[in-house]
């Protein structure tokens, strides 16, 4: 924290190169919160240029009340919804305890294309995570790539901590199944 | 078998967070079931730390560094820091108000307070034609406001007011659009 706080101060005293750490630091943790809420390609990089922007003009109100990567990811997340909302593109309506809001296993059979094997389980898991709601493909990745506890992706995603726990249970069981199906079927 | 590890139990085991890890240990031991469950589990685990798909042009901290101007006033708080609302003047009077002002106030005393038709007859004698001209237009206005029953102090006081009201106005304009102006939402 007292790093953090550091770094803070030197930005916040006009220091640019501190504020070019501080991007190293974290651009990571953004792109994989606009990678995981936006789909489209284009507007990814722009949107992650917009997040370092609103955080270097919003540092001075930054009162170490989190991790200083928490508030920045909170404000990837805030940028990611604006950006949906704006582009009136569907955001979180696919909540809710159903599990047939998930979209239905692929049917690996009829894509001759992909050679299936042990070696192509990440490709093959890498496109069931993308299938997955935003809401839920996010908080896998802040959790298993971004190493953030379960109050910490709360605070990013303004949800209880116990949603966030019930709702990466869920992912990842709905994962283990969708690769289940391919081993018992010997694709994998 | 009802005793199998439940979906939770196995995620918490790999979590590293299940509280009574020891009678889950002492099942796996046992049960080819759950072994399979935890090794499918396990190659999900080690999927999910793969890096996604996705990353940011080489230059991402030039072009960022790029857009924030020079001089960015870095949104420190208006309230419990040094903010750049005290560094500059709040209020910026336009000249021609100030000029306004006082000439206004000055022709209201001048109208109450001053024998002006002593002042045209002693400016006259000293060849000031201008001020003696201007004393007897002044006059004039202060002989008709007399004839209606107006008191020239009364004028003094709306023209003072009515001053009073303009400046306090461009005041708040004035701190509106510096707050405005360090303000930023999220
Ligand atoms: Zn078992």
């Amino acid at each position: 924290m007292t790093e953090s706080n550091a770094l803070v101060q030197k930005i916040l005293a006009g220091d640019k190169s501190a504020f070019r750490t501080l991007i190293s630091d974290n651009q990571r943790l953004v792109g994989h919160v606009v990678y995981r809420m936006v789909k489209s390609e284009s507007d990814r990089e722009d949107l992650c240029q917009e997040v370092f922007i609103k955080v270097y003009n919003n540092l001075g109100r930054f009162r170490f009340e989190s991790k200083l990567s928490t508030w920045i990811a909170r404000i990837a997340h805030n940028s990611c919804l604006n950006f949906l909302e704006k582009k009136k593109l569907p955001l979180y309506d696919d909540l809710g305890d159903d599990e047939t809001q998930f979209e239905p296993v692929a049917d690996t059979r009829y894509q001759p294309d992909i050679i299936l094997s042990k070696n192509n389980l990440s490709a093959i898991l890498k496109r069931e995570i993308d299938k997955l709601p935003a809401l839920y493909k996010t908080i896998v990745t802040l959790f298993h790539l971004d190493e953030m506890s379960y109050a910490e992706i709360g605070q990013t995603m303004k949800l209880p901590e116990g949603t966030v726990k019930s709702y990466l249970f869920r992912a990842r069981k709905v994962l283990k199944e969708r690769l289940q199906t391919g081993y018992d079927r010997g694709d994998l | 078998m009802s005793d199998h590890l439940t979906d939770d139990q196995i995620q918490q085991l790999l979590d590293g967070s299940l509280a009574d890890s020891n009678l889950v240990a002492s099942h796996l031991d046992h049960c080819p079931i759950c072994q399979n469950e935890v090794a499918n589990y396990q190659a999900l685990f080690v999927g999910l730390k793969e890096e996604v798909d996705f990353s940011l042009s080489v230059n991402f901290a030039d072009t960022v560094l790029d857009k924030i101007p020079e001089n960015s006033a870095l949104s420190a708080d208006p309230v419990t820091s040094a903010s750049p609302v005290f560094s500059t003047p709040i209020i910026k009077f336009s000249d021609g108000l100030i000029g306004f002002s006082a000439i206004a106030i000055m022709v209201a005393v001048g109208l109450y307070f001053l024998d002006l038709l002593a002042i045209g007859t002693a400016t006259r004698l000293w060849g000031l034609e201008m001020l003696a001209s201007s004393a007897a237009a002044l006059n004039v206005v202060k002989q008709f406001l007399s004839n209606y029953g107006i008191n020239p102090l009364m004028v003094l006081f709306i023209v003072v007011t009515l001053s009073a009201i303009v400046v306090i106005d461009q005041i708040v304009v004035g701190m509106k659009k510096q707050r405005r102006s360090v303000t930023y939402s999220i």
